[in-house]
């Protein structure tokens, strides 16, 4: 379903209200995209449905108290997922590459896959070393394939806004890919 | 250079796209759990909103006031038992510590007990269990240790929920035993996590038991029916261990009036039985009434 379908601002008007069909509404909608987003930056099935389940109940207590978003809610629900997760490395101390990876690329030999998990957890680490605007931009843009105009509305900016953060967030993945590259060679 | 490398960095990133589908039934329990946290969180006060105050004689929770039925049956009691009914909806406020409160408690019985439907039996049971919790709460706010009885008649009112809903045939049975998975983690999770205070750890050990007990009734709900109905079986009748009718606290029950921890028993409370200072006879406890054996499934 595509975001510019959905009356957001009414449903979430209903979600106020704790209106149970607003809400089974949204789960149904935004849970996809919250899971595809924190596997991308996750890799683990069971580690995502404990940050989905966590992000799902922060918007509830956030609604409770009033402070709940009144626009945007894939936004918001990223920010949430973002923020869980960078709390989750932290807390258990654990780099994105040490945990068992569930994210599938497609490879002939044992060694490929080796190399290619190695190269996931690279691209994810870079990523994650990105400030949070960045790294919605790119999987926005890359990952999701959303075009500019889109973008811009998720986050709240204007189109050429966007399509400079485009370039900057690029380029600063790239930089961070290269210190990467440094550090697992050395 | 740039868009080579530009492109390259493009191509690396699509390998973070080949995510595994999600699991459906994750998915569903997923669900099932937010929605069952909206519930528990809609119906619960804002903690910084100004409390409304009890100013009049019959004020209870607003969605009392909704259940027209259970307002009828509260009627009914007041006129059959000659009681006047003002005591009656006066006593739906009261706490474990106040004289109306076993007139509360047997009005919860008696609507148990009129119920027909297993599923209105599973929420009653489950919203009467919730009750309980915030009373424990209340309690231990004011400084008071919540009589076990009380205890008891959490721990019962789940089994209740538990029994009633194993009852039901197997998808819709499913469904009930992971709305009150749901209900009761939620419920849990809500608790003080830190904390280390008596009243909230018993609380929490009789939740995380039920919710060990509820996972297992999710892989088997007829095998929970089952237990619950050699639960009822074993169960003596009223009147032959001499208490005249009242049962005997459950050799089970976790939360025992001898106040010790509950964590003694393996399989935690198969059995739904009367509770200490609710000897009543419309108890809608399978072990304390005529229609034991066949509750539930005979509805």
């Amino acid at each position: 379903m595509d975001v510019n379908n959905i009356d957001e601002k009414t449903l979430l008007h209903r979600a106020q209200q704790f209106d149970e069909k607003a809400l089974s509404e949204i789960y149904d909608i935004y849970s996809p995209r919250v899971y595809r987003y924190a596997m991308r930056l996750l890799g683990n099935q069971q580690i995502v449905e404990e940050c989905l389940s966590e992000t799902f109940l922060r918007f509830l207590k956030m609604l409770h108290h009033s402070q709940g978003p009144v626009d945007h809610l894939q936004a918001y629900l990223y920010r949430v997922a973002h923020n869980w997760i960078i709390d989750y490395y932290c807390k258990s101390n654990m780099e994105p590459d040490e945990l068992s990876d569930d994210i599938a690329v497609e490879t002939n030999s044992v060694e490929e896959q080796a190399h290619q998990n190695i190269q996931v957890s690279k691209i994810r680490k870079a990523l994650l070393s990105l400030p949070m605007e960045q790294q919605q931009i790119i999987i926005l843009k890359y990952l999701e394939g959303r075009e500019n105009e889109d973008i811009a509305i998720l986050l709240k900016k204007n189109n050429g806004a966007i399509r400079s953060q485009v370039f900057r967030a690029i380029n600063a993945l790239r930089r961070e890919l290269q210190k990467k590259e440094k550090h697992y060679v050395s | 250079m740039f868009h080579k490398r530009k492109k390259e960095i493009v191509e690396s990133l699509k390998q973070l796209n080949q995510i595994p589908p999600r699991n459906t039934e994750k998915a569903l329990a997923g669900k099932s759990r937010f929605l069952a946290q909206a519930r528990l969180i809609g119906q619960s006060p804002v903690t910084n909103a100004p409390e409304s105050r009890h100013n009049s004689w019959n004020h209870f929770p607003k969605k009392e006031r909704k259940m027209s039925t259970i307002l009828a049956i509260l009627l009914a009691i007041g006129l059959v038992f000659g009681g006047s009914t003002a005591t009656v909806f006066a006593a739906q406020d009261s706490a474990p510590d106040e004289f109306l409160y076993p007139v509360k408690t047997f009005t919860e019985d008696v609507t148990l007990e009129l119920t027909q439907s297993p599923e209105a039996k599973v929420e009653l049971a489950l919203n009467y269990a919730l009750r309980r919790i915030d009373e424990i709460n209340d309690l231990k706010e004011a400084g008071i240790m919540p009589p076990d009885a009380v205890y008891a008649r959490l721990e019962n009112q789940i089994n209740l929920a538990l029994q009633q809903a194993s009852s039901l045939g197997s998808e819709d049975a499913i469904r009930a035993l992971l709305q009150i998975r749901d209900t009761l983690q939620t419920k849990e999770q809500l608790m003080d996590q830190q904390s280390d205070d008596p009243i909230l750890l018993k609380t929490r050990t009789i939740l995380q038991e039920r919710i060990q007990l509820v996972e297992s009734g999710i892989v088997d709900p007829e095998g929970m029916y089952n237990e619950f109905r050699s639960g009822w079986e074993n169960t003596p009748e009223p009147g032959k261990n001499g208490t005249q009718g009242v049962e005997q606290p459950a050799q089970n029950v976790t939360a025992a009036p001898s106040g010790e921890p509950q964590n003694q028993p393996v399989n935690p409370t198969m059995e739904i039985t009367q509770v200490p200072g609710n000897g009543n006879p419309g108890s809608a406890t399978p072990g304390g009434n005529s229609n034991s054996g066949d509750n539930g499934k005979g509805n």
